[in-house]
């Protein structure tokens, strides 16, 4: 009997009249709430935790105790490779020679000059169950409990130690010394929804907005070691800042740029993406932690893999971007970092050339060791 | 920085399930205004998720875990707890010559010769049920949707909604007895719900 009611509601859904989805609203949407909750703009290798299992093993025999963890090898090798996570371990550099092994999954791993940030919890998504504990983890296998509890928005600066982060009720901005956990900087009443620390200035958009769910183009900039403010004004609406350069990414109807915020100068522009024959086209920019490479993505709704273009911001040059996934992730010097089936990669982002050999190997996502 | 690249997987999985999501909003929500915000609503927390997930083929069912704790939560609101308001509220819809004079697949609300009214245009015979399910309170009609379209156990659907099993029963065995009304099909069942669940709904103050 109750089989008859599932059929006729099935048979009644069938015939509903279906509305065309609007997919680039969708899209644009989409990247104004991911602008406005991004946990940490200097996330590293947070994607390729996310490619690979959340189930990946623990490295057996290979902790931060473990012999021939070189802190001044380890750390040149993060200059170069950055870091990333599997599970509960960290690789620093574009090797598993330094691994460093955390009490539960990491989430997100932000990238500072004398080490990284990451945080941890219960499972390995950045807004999953259950709250994130924050750690410093330097380039020496050292690794400390940062005092950081419930927080909205994180940002970890690339250039410094700095590690700056909303409280969770937004009363306060809060900038700590990430390697000593020693708070620097307390600014009161200013609540955020984008948070960005650079050159030793904390960026964050102001909650005015106009009209719609746009961004208003205004962020105030503090400086960290006087405390001074000033109000910083783009030409465009600012959907998330990183590295000191505000982005507007490109709608239909809306071109898009990126703006040096200290210089006020406009060093990307790129043009509105348009209508074509499947309907408005979306573009999109994605900045490198340091703020030099944009790479641009333009789609359109027929569902075609969307086509970048790799732009370098100080010498202007742009090359397509032809690299071998669509899924990849930042080292702090601009290559770009991502898993395939096998194993880890950096890549050269203009060339789309590959170290020789791999990050890591993988076998069923899961670390090869030795070899 | 993994969100541009993947907004290509996107597109594809809106173009591909964006009907069958919204069906279930439709049917959840009983408005296609509200059905639409619903799924963009429920579509933009998949964008968001979107390079967490560890494969796209999960996206389907991420998604529809988000319309139903979206909707839930909407459910939740004081304004939501009471029938969408309607001009008129038919007893029965019941089948009626069309204009050409033939009798099969024509329904209209009942006694709806005063005038013009929301309900009382002609509505093909498929979509009988689906205009019925307007007139069911809300959390009747999530209910509904859940046991017999969704076909959720009591269980998953009293989790979904965040209620006890009692009030589920309930709901499920009023909005039955109204369907069966409305549609005068007495194929309908009866929910079997025993009479201490309602005791305990009752004596919990948990039923609306």
């Amino acid at each position: 009997m109750n089989d008859h009611v599932t059929t006729l509601m099935r048979a009644g859904a069938e015939h509903l009249a279906i509305p065309r989805p609007d997919v680039a609203g969708l899209v644009a949407r989409g990247r104004r709430q991911r602008a406005r909750r991004r946990l940490a703009g200097g996330i590293a290798a947070a994607s390729v935790v996310g490619l690979l299992a959340t189930s990946v093993a623990i490295v057996p025999g290979l902790t931060n105790s473990g012999s021939g963890f070189s802190a001044s090898a380890a750390n040149a090798a993060y200059l170069d490779g950055g870091a990333f996570a599997i599970g509960s371990t960290l690789y620093f550099g574009n090797s598993d020679k330094y691994p460093v092994q955390l009490d539960n999954p990491i989430r997100t791993v932000g990238y500072s000059k004398s080490g990284v940030v990451v945080s941890t919890g219960k499972d390995q998504w950045s807004d999953g169950d259950g709250p994130s504990r924050f750690w410093f983890v330097s380039t020496a296998g050292r690794v400390s409990l940062l005092p950081i509890d419930g927080v909205r928005h994180v940002d970890v600066g690339l250039d410094s130690s700095y590690v700056a982060y909303v409280e969770r009720d937004g009363a306060a901005v809060i900038v700590r010394d990430a390697s000593t956990g020693a708070e620097v900087r307390r600014f009161s009443g200013v609540g955020s929804d984008e948070l960005s620390i650079w050159k030793g200035k904390l960026y964050f958009g102001s909650q005015v907005r106009p009209k719609g769910e746009r961004w208003a183009n205004v962020l105030v900039e503090l400086d960290v070691r006087t405390g001074d403010r000033r109000k910083v004004r783009v030409n465009e609406s600012i959907d998330y800042v990183r590295a000191g350069r505000s982005v507007a990414d490109p709608l239909f109807g809306r071109p898009g740029a990126v703006t040096d915020l200290q210089t006020g100068k406009r060093v990307l522009a790129v043009p509105d993406p348009g209508v074509g024959n499947n309907g408005a086209k979306y573009a999109s920019i994605g900045l490198s932690p340091d703020g030099q490479i944009a790479v641009v993505w333009t789609g359109d709704q027929s569902g075609e893999p969307s086509r970048g273009v790799a732009h370098n911001l100080d010498t202007g040059a742009s090359e397509p971007f032809v690299a071998p996934t669509e899924r990849f992730n930042w080292t702090p010097s601009g290559d770009i970092i991502y898993a395939d089936g096998n194993s880890i990669k950096v890549c050269d982002v203009f060339t789309a050339e590959c170290d020789s050999e791999p990050v890591l190997r993988l076998n069923g996502g899961k670390p090869v060791v030795g070899d | 920085m993994s969100r541009q690249p993947v907004e290509s997987e996107f597109t594809d999985f809106v173009h591909t399930w964006w009907a069958s999501l919204y069906r279930t909003s439709y049917l959840l929500v009983g408005d296609h205004g509200l059905a639409e915000d619903l799924l963009q609503t429920s579509l933009t927390k998949t964008y968001l998720a979107w390079p967490r997930l560890r494969d796209p083929a999960a996206a389907p069912a991420y998604t529809k875990k988000a319309i139903l704790s979206t909707a839930a939560s909407w459910f939740r609101k004081r304004s939501w707890r009471n029938e969408v308001p309607q001009d008129h509220l038919p007893e029965t819809l019941v089948r009626r010559s069309s204009s050409r004079g033939d009798t099969a697949g024509i329904w209209s609300a009942a006694g709806d010769g005063d005038g013009p009214r929301p309900h009382s245009e002609e509505i093909d015979d498929h979509l009988a049920i689906v205009e019925a399910l307007r007139c069911l309170s809300p959390r009747q009609r999530a209910v509904i949707v859940l046991r017999y379209y969704e076909e959720m156990s009591v269980d998953e659907t009293a989790t979904t909604l965040g209620c006890t099993t009692g009030t589920i029963k309930r709901h499920c065995f009023d909005g039955l007895a109204r369907l069966r009304g409305l549609l005068d099909d007495p194929k309908i069942p009866d929910a079997a719900i025993p009479a201490h669940h309602l005791a305990i709904a009752t004596t919990q103050g948990e039923v609306r």
